[in-house]
């Protein structure tokens, strides 16, 4: 009989993915209760922290799913030319680094163009809406790339049988195609909202680092290791865990996003 | 009356080509070919689901090729009806009625007469993931009629049922829509079906009609050789004609001279003497001859002495294989004549050619 060696990989790797992690925190545990901390932590700067990278994070995916959903629908359901193009440059801000993008958003706020977007939606640069508009930038190709793939997985038998049934395209968008998608544009919504509350680089080149105004958990961390204080590092690091653990763990549950294929 | 025009359409390698046809408000109509053939695509063309590149639909003489889907009021069941799982089954069933904003007590009226005629009452609040294939049909049958369709587009209505329940199903489909008094386009690549339910069939094959006529037409009197082997006709020879006049021709294969009437002027271009033709006769149209039993008319020119070398049993009837000179013949006979002449494998017996069901093609 031939050995099936695949699960057994599987699970070797999983448990290092597991133990690596494990290995990790424990360092920091370890690191944490020989250092002494540099000055009283603040819980008050630190839950300010938390407070704007939720808020942020969850501004900023609910503003891109809004853009997502009508372009990722006309991506799957429709040619056009230069579709491939389009396709291709919205992957860009997953492979550009995000401080490339942070700094390309500068210059952009800098140039009259620029100038005249901050008029409208009030000032960017160096302030909390350049949180929302950087990670807007990072993450919006993401979101509108998966909500496309969730809608491919759509039949269109589904919307055909709809539009006989009397619904013009938009109608049958609203009652069929987006109900019919809801379990995969939850899990799309979840996967952007985790690299919303993730994002610094392009967040502290645009909106820079400035407790109390723009400090998000990752600016805290890095500020705080910026300073070679340990001990602060690794309280937020633990609070970055445990938050972005329950949240992403809820929103799992809630949005009954499950194994899809039966398990052994 | 459904009538489609002159349609063309090109979707990369594949086109409809020309394709005409109608279908009047009283009959059950087919869609017939193999998977593959465009037949789902030029439902969808009737329906308005995709733009036709030039030709016409109309219905009741009114051009209604630009009117989107929604405007035409042609209700179209999906293969595998596609019932919308976020809605149990009475919510499917009213999803046309909430659409068009039909007052609650007209819906409520609507609603007590499809289910009484599909008898679904039991399955009103079910989830519609939690419905057998027939339980389903019988929702999206129901969601389709609550629509109060002018015409009703199916779309292999029946690929998703068990084949035991499915010939039960034909019969009571047709009958509910029948009763509803709507006309009815059915597409299926499954012979049977088409020519049991429908009353006219089109044969389509590689994106063009190659034949329309009634089910006794279309089996009986394929029009091409093509459409033969597409039905499934098994005695395929080829040969050549010896001669030929008003009653019919005597055509040679292999040795064997084989009798076959001519062929309606609709269907082929009159072989002559020396051209070489193929020559079809359905299994069902060979049969087993015992020796003391007297032979018809229309038997006796196409007699031929062989042995059995195969037989197949099906659960409605038997394959059996004779070879007679160099021609290997397949005759489809029923369980209770192979057992009566106690047929087997290597047995010697006579076999002959209804005649009027031989069909020559050039």
């Amino acid at each position: 009989m031939k050995k099936n060696i695949l699960p057994v990989i599987g699970y070797l790797a999983l448990a290092s993915a597991a133990s690596f992690l494990l290995v990790t925190m424990a360092g920091l545990f370890w690191k944490m209760a020989e250092t002494a901390p540099q000055r009283a932590f603040s819980a008050h700067r630190a839950w300010f922290a938390v407070r704007l990278s939720l808020s942020s994070a969850t501004l900023s995916t609910a503003i891109a799913m809004v853009f997502a959903l009508p372009s990722g629908y006309v991506l799957s359901r429709r040619r056009f030319p230069g579709k491939n193009i389009l396709e291709t440059a919205l992957l860009l801000p997953m492979v550009i680094s995000p401080v490339a993008l942070g700094a390309l958003l500068l210059i952009f706020f800098n140039t009259p163009p620029g100038r005249l977007v901050e008029k409208i939606i009030g000032p960017v640069v160096f302030e909390s809406r350049g949180i929302i508009v950087a990670q807007f930038v990072v993450i919006s190709g993401l979101a509108v790339t998966l909500v496309k793939t969730v809608f491919d997985y759509v039949s269109r038998d589904y919307e055909d049988t709809a539009r006989s049934l009397g619904c013009s395209e938009t109608e049958t968008f609203f009652r069929v195609t987006l109900p019919t998608s809801a379990r995969g544009l939850a899990a799309t919504a979840i996967l952007v909202w985790a690299r919303a509350l993730g994002e610094f680089g392009a967040t502290v080149t645009l909106a820079g680092a400035t407790t109390y105004k723009t400090e998000t958990l990752p600016v805290a961390i890095y500020l705080a290791l910026a300073s070679a204080d340990v001990y602060h590092t690794g309280v937020l690091i633990i609070l970055s865990f445990a938050m972005a653990f329950a949240v992403l763990f809820l929103l799992k549950t809630a949005a009954g996003v499950r194994d899809s294929y039966p398990s052994h | 009356m459904i009538e489609l025009r002159n349609i063309n359409y090109r979707a990369g390698d594949f086109a409809l080509n020309d394709i005409s046809f109608s279908a009047s408000r009283a009959e059950y109509f087919a869609l017939l070919g193999p998977t593959g053939s465009g037949k789902t695509l030029l439902l969808k063309i009737l329906a308005g689901l995709i733009p036709p590149s030039s030709g016409g639909v109309f219905f009741d003489s009114e051009d209604v090729t630009r009117l989107a889907p929604e405007d035409r009021a042609f209700g179209y069941v999906a293969q595998d009806y596609r019932l919308f799982s976020h809605l149990n089954a009475v919510e499917n069933i009213l999803f046309s009625p909430r659409v068009r904003r039909l007052p609650d007590d007209a819906k409520g009226i609507l609603l007590g007469d499809i289910v009484s005629k599909l008898d679904i009452a039991p399955l009103l609040k079910r989830r519609v993931t939690n419905l057998s294939g027939g339980e389903r049909q019988r929702v999206a049958l129901a969601r389709t009629l609550a629509s109060r369709p002018s015409l009703v587009l199916l779309d292999e209505p029946f690929s998703a049922i068990d084949e035991g329940l499915k010939k039960h199903l034909w019969f009571e489909i047709k009958g509910i829509l029948s009763a509803a008094g709507v006309p009815v386009i059915h597409v299926t690549h499954d012979i049977e079906e088409a020519v049991t339910l429908a009353d006219k069939i089109a044969v389509v094959i590689d994106g063009k009609i190659r034949q329309t006529g009634t089910p006794k037409d279309i089996l009986l009197r394929p029009s091409s050789e093509r459409i033969a082997r597409y039905l499934g006709i098994k005695n395929i020879f080829v040969g050549r004609v010896v001669s030929g006049d008003s009653r019919g021709y005597l055509i040679e294969i292999s040795g064997a001279v084989i009798s076959a009437p001519v062929p309606p002027e609709s269907l082929a271009v009159a072989p002559e003497a020396g051209d070489e033709v193929t020559v079809c006769a359905r299994p069902q149209s060979v049969k087993i001859i015992r020796p003391s039993e007297a032979v018809r008319d229309e038997l006796k020119e196409n007699m031929f002495d062989g042995v059995i070398v195969g037989a197949y049993f099906f659960s409605d009837s038997v394959s059996v294989f004779v070879k007679c000179g160099d021609l290997v013949w397949e005759a489809r006979l029923p369980h209770a004549v192979y057992h009566r002449n106690e047929l087997s494998v290597g047995k010697k017996i006579i076999i002959a050619l209804w005649r009027p069901d031989v069909m020559v093609y050039k």
